[in-house]
């Protein structure tokens, strides 16, 4: 279970709707500290291209951040992204996602975020084994009250 | 009365640091190993088990890919001390 301030997720939102403008996907990462799988604490808009129905990371920001969450001590606990319409993990996602170890989550987040702030209709796809699979948000994300 | 005596050829091996994820972790390394031979080591050291094909190497100098893969690290100019970026070659998703 990962604790997640609720300021987190209306954040996640805010950069949803600003970036992707109800037209064009967006994509987020929540981080938190290297030796603290549990907790979320932060989160980074990546520099990304996108269209109506998927986004790409940019190459060279891709290695930039990766140097720097080496720096910083910090790791990527959640990937989290819009769809257009409804969520689900996409065979698109399940091939590029940016972790591909087991229990690495990724939430995809329904009408460009356009939704009320909050995850109930949100789809939260977790790696295991050779497949993402569906699990529940209510069992692997601690929604916190609070700001961050 | 002569003796066999069976040289052995010294193997070199050196140590280079790989970052996954803002962990870092060291790997040890021999100079004529292909950069593929490496990745593969650090996809173990780093329990990536799947999606391994879109896998690279990454300078921290200049952000290049370490490739081709079939070369030696020893002509990929990967020397003792390098730290390199272990990251998927392309991050994408959405409903499209």
């Amino acid at each position: 279970m990962i604790a997640v301030p609720a300021q987190l997720v209306a954040d996640t939102f805010a950069i949803f709707r600003d970036c992707g403008g109800g037209r064009r996907e967006c994509v987020t990462y929540w981080l938190g500290p290297a030796d603290t799988p549990e907790k979320v604490d932060e989160v980074i808009h990546p520099k990304h291209t996108s269209m109506g129905g998927g986004y790409q990371i940019d190459d060279q920001w891709l290695t930039t951040f990766w140097f720097a969450l080496a720096r910083r001590r910090r790791s990527v606990r959640v990937q989290v992204h819009t769809h257009p319409r409804e969520a689900f993990h996409s065979p698109t996602d399940d091939a590029w996602a940016l972790i591909d170890t087991p229990g690495f989550l990724s939430l995809v987040i329904p009408q460009y975020g356009l939704g009320p702030v909050g995850l109930d209709s949100a789809y939260l796809a977790e790696r295991a084994g050779r497949e993402w699979r569906e699990v529940a948000v209510s069992t692997h994300l601690d929604i916190l009250s609070g700001v961050y | 009365m002569a003796q066999d005596i069976q040289v052995q050829p010294q193997t070199h091996t050196f140590t280079i640091e790989v970052t996954y994820n803002g962990v870092t972790e060291p790997l040890t390394v021999q100079p004529h190993e292909t950069v593929q031979a490496a990745l593969e080591q650090a996809m173990n050291l780093f329990n990536i088990q799947n999606q391994r094909h879109i896998m690279a190497f990454y300078r921290e100098s200049d952000g290049s890919e370490v490739t081709p893969e079939n070369i030696s690290l020893a002509d990929a100019h990967i020397t003792p001390g390098t730290v390199l970026a272990l990251r998927p070659s392309k991050v994408k998703g959405g409903n499209g």
